[in-house]
Parts: C-alpha cells; structure tokens; sequence
C-alpha cells in the first residue's frame, strides 16, 4: 500500500509505503508469544504490584518480628527482567500505592523504588540469559532490600534518633535480608520465571523483552 | 540496544517524575491518597486475610496470643467497655439531676458533655519508625470519627486522632514528638498543655526502643499551684473544642519542677501502656 504527497507538478514530496506480513501478523495475534504474553505480562505485573504492596503494608501488624518487602523484591524481579521504562514506571506507581497506604505524603517511595529498579537493572547487564541465575537473583534481592532498609532508616525514619536507628539495624538489615534476600527473594523469583515459562514455553529472558 | 547513558537519561526521567509528586499541592495529593487507598482496598482486604491465616496457622496472633487468649482479652474488653458504660450513664444521670437541682437553685453550671466509645482495632503500627509514635485503627470518619478525638485503653489515655479517612485515621501516640494536649489536675483548678518531651531519657541501645518515660504539663493557668502533690491525676480538659472529650485519666504527676522563669512545670507518668495495643476505644462527643 502506497501513499504519497505530490505538488502541484506532480512531483513526489513524500511517499510513504505499508506492506502487510500476514505470517507475523497471524502469529502475533494469535500464538501464546504474541500479544497473550504482553496482556498476561500487563495485566500480571499490576495484580501483583498490588498485591506485594498491600503486602507490605499489612505484613507488619500480624509479623512485627519479621521484615517483609514482598514490594521491594517484586520489583527487584521486574527491574531484571521486564523492559527499563516499563519496571520505573511501576516502580512510581508502587511507590505511590506504599505512600497512600502508610499516610505519607507522596513521592519518597516512588523515589527509592525506582532507584531500587535501575539497580536491579544494571546488574543484570541488558543482556541474555545469565550463568548463573539463582546467585544473580539472590544478588539483586540482597542489593534491593540492603538499600530499602537503608534509605528508609537515613530518611524517612521520622523523629527517631540515630540511637534508635542503629538499634534497629540487627532486626530490619540482618534479619530482613535473611527473609528476604536469601529465602524469599530467589523463591519468588522462581515462582514468577517458573510460570512464565509454564505458560509462555521459553526461558524468561533479561531486561528488554517486555 | 539501547546504550547505557540512554538507559541513565531514562532512569533521570522517571526520578523527575517522582520528585514532582513532592510538589503536587495538599489538595491533590489527598485527593490521589484517597483513590489510591480506595482501588488498594480488595488488595489490603486478601493480605490481611492470608496474613492472618498464616499467622493463626503459626501459632497464634500478634504478640503470640493464642485464639483463646484472643477471645479472652476481647471478652474482658468488652466487658471493661460495658462496666464503662454503665457506670458513665449512672453518672450522667446523676448529673444531669445535679444539673436540674443546681438550676432550681439557680446555681446553674454547664452540663458535662456526654460521650460514646466506640471500639477499634490497631491494624497498623510501623516498626521501621514511630513505633510507639503512630498508629492505624480501622475507623474512619465514616464511623464518625473526627481529628482531634481521644483515643483511650482501658488504663487512660493513650492518643490523639490527627487524621481520617473513610475507614481508617491516624493515632498520635503519647509518645510522639508532636503530641500535645490541653490537660487538667483533677480536683484542682489548674490546666496546661501536655506535651511528650523532646530528649527522652537515656536508654540502652538494644533492639527496639522505648517509649517516653514521662509527659510534661506546663503553660499553666489556675491559681492553686502550691496545692498540688505527687500522684495527683491529671485528666484531658475540653479547653481545645468540642473534639476532645474532658476527664480521661492521661497519667499522675511523678515531679514537680520550676523552671528558669520560675514557672512550675509538672512530670506526668503515663497512665496507659504504649506496648501491646489491639483494640482502642475512641471517645466521641455526642
């Protein structure tokens, strides 16, 4: 299919041309890897943002012994494996869902999750499959929940003193990577690549496949 | 493939957009707070549920009560709420006789303001920051619940609503930086603010931290100051509103000091506990 823009000698000023693969086409429309996977993937990706919020906003009252940041881990998940653009863009809204359900004002969550993101990013390089895939998931969990706990207990600790703070260094750092970075982090990461692969049939890629 | 500066420029971006909600007026911010609250709510509603679960699976709720423990305490609340009552409404009427009496006399006086409690349960306290300084209750203006109203144990006073929603609002906590209240010696004629100190005593350094050891009630007005003593009660007064409901025992006075101006300036014990908070009544003027 042809379109053009001529002037008034009938010359072509600009010419555009549209071709049509109905092989591509069929495919994608039509096969599990095509638009399925990128519904599944849109429609995923924000149930469980939800969810691992409300998560870690809940957690606390029936756990208060225990750390838990379903949240933080979730996106260290799609940092790695989701497109850049995509993972920062849940990570604003995440950190918008965090602030409302704390009663915080908005905008600090969102900052930190999306530089929890571009970490998870960069240590997965952008590039194909990794060797060594459960050690690069605990690596991210460790990073993503070291600097959460970190940052929130530099600057979003509210009126506590740096007494209190350190206190509670063993509990939420020590403890909280534990759960998090060495048990729950890899073990997510599992689950969410083992069905991608269930429903998708292939490996779950690195950054930039979304 | 995108280069890494492209990545870099992109990643700056969505900082950008992020430092932006920092400067989105109050208005709007509530505004987005409370959609974002109400399309969370299904989300809040399946983790609580599976939370809980998980939690009476392992062995019991929070502070390893077990369910029987739970129903104990519950029953032994509420009946501490019904004897309130009672007894609250025997008082009322008595006063209100007292009322009709003293008019007949014509020595009239302003009938004290009558109250409900309503119960609500702590379902959040944060313990990255202000453990004992904030708190969440599952009440919200929706139950009639306004800024600014009492919230009590069955001990005393333990804070202060500072902020609503449909179904849940924010509690100040005696042990918060910001908590201050208009506060009275009963028996006496003497009121002032209470505020939670700034420095709190020193504590050792070991996991968690504590709450504040004392309040102190100072800016005061009266004439009987020479007349109180250690172990004089101190209750909250009615001198901010019609919001704050009067005679709620906040703690009695452990030491008396004088300040530089010369001002007497009164230590205050908590009455109630700041530790194992599960349900709280709120006092609302009727």
């Amino acid at each position: 299919m042809n379109f053009a823009v001529k002037d008034h000698s009938q010359r072509s000023l600009l010419e555009i041309s549209l071709a049509f693969n109905p092989e591509l086409l069929r495919e994608f429309f039509f096969r599990r890897q095509g638009i399925w996977r990128y519904g599944y993937i849109v429609l995923a990706d924000c149930a469980l943002l939800l969810l691992c919020c409300a998560k870690q906003i809940v957690l606390p009252h029936y756990f208060p012994e225990i750390p838990c940041y379903a949240a933080v881990l979730l996106l260290a998940y799609l940092g790695s494996r989701r497109a850049l653009a995509w993972s920062l863009l849940l990570a604003v809204a995440g950190g918008i869902l965090l602030d409302s359900g704390n009663f915080l004002p908005l905008g600090p969550s969102s900052l930190l999750l999306c530089l929890l993101v571009y970490l998870a990013f960069l240590q997965t390089g952008g590039s194909g499959p990794q060797k060594h895939p459960a050690l690069l998931s605990l690596q991210q969990c460790l990073c993503a929940t070291s600097i959460f706990v970190l940052l929130n207990l530099l600057f979003l600790a509210g009126s506590l003193s740096w007494t209190a703070r350190l206190a509670l260094l063993p509990r939420q750092l020590l403890l909280g990577v534990l759960v998090n970075a060495v048990f729950a982090g890899p073990l997510l990461f599992a689950l969410l690549d083992g069905t991608e692969r269930l429903l998708f049939g292939q490996a779950a890629g690195s950054a930039g496949e979304a | 493939m995108s280069s890494i500066p492209d990545k870099l420029f992109l990643w700056l971006c969505f900082c950008a957009l992020s430092l932006s909600l920092f400067f989105l007026p109050a208005g709007v911010q509530e505004r987005i707070q409370g959609t974002v609250r109400f399309a969370s709510e299904p989300g809040k509603c399946l983790a609580a549920i599976t939370a809980r679960m998980t939690r009476e699976a392992l062995g019991g709720l929070p502070e390893n009560m077990s369910v029987a423990e739970r129903d104990a305490l519950l029953q032994e609340l509420t009946s501490a709420r019904q004897r309130a009552f009672i007894a609250e409404k025997k008082i009322y009427g008595l006063q209100k006789n007292n009322d009709y009496l003293q008019y007949l006399l014509r020595l009239s006086k302003l009938p004290e303001q009558p109250h409900v409690l309503v119960v609500c349960e702590v379902i959040k306290r944060n313990p990255l920051s202000d453990y004992y300084g904030t708190l969440l209750i599952n009440r919200g203006y929706s139950d009639g619940l306004k800024a600014g109203q009492a919230v009590r144990s069955v001990e005393g006073l333990v804070g202060v609503i500072s902020e609503t929603s449909a179904r849940e609002a924010v509690v100040t906590l005696l042990g918060s930086a910001k908590f201050s209240l208009p506060g009275k010696i009963a028996g006496k004629d003497i009121r002032g603010i209470i505020h939670c100190p700034a420095d709190y005593a020193p504590a050792p350094a070991i996991l968690g931290f504590f709450p504040p050891e004392y309040l102190t009630l100072y800016s005061l007005s009266g004439d009987s100051f020479t007349s109180v003593e250690i172990e004089d009660q101190v209750v909250t007064c009615d001198l901010a509103g019609g919001n704050l409901v009067a005679d709620i025992p906040i703690g009695i006075i452990r030491k008396i000091e004088t300040d530089t101006a010369g001002a007497c300036r009164y230590q205050i014990s908590p009455a109630a506990a700041l530790g194992h908070l599960n349900f709280l009544l709120v006092a609302i003027p009727k």
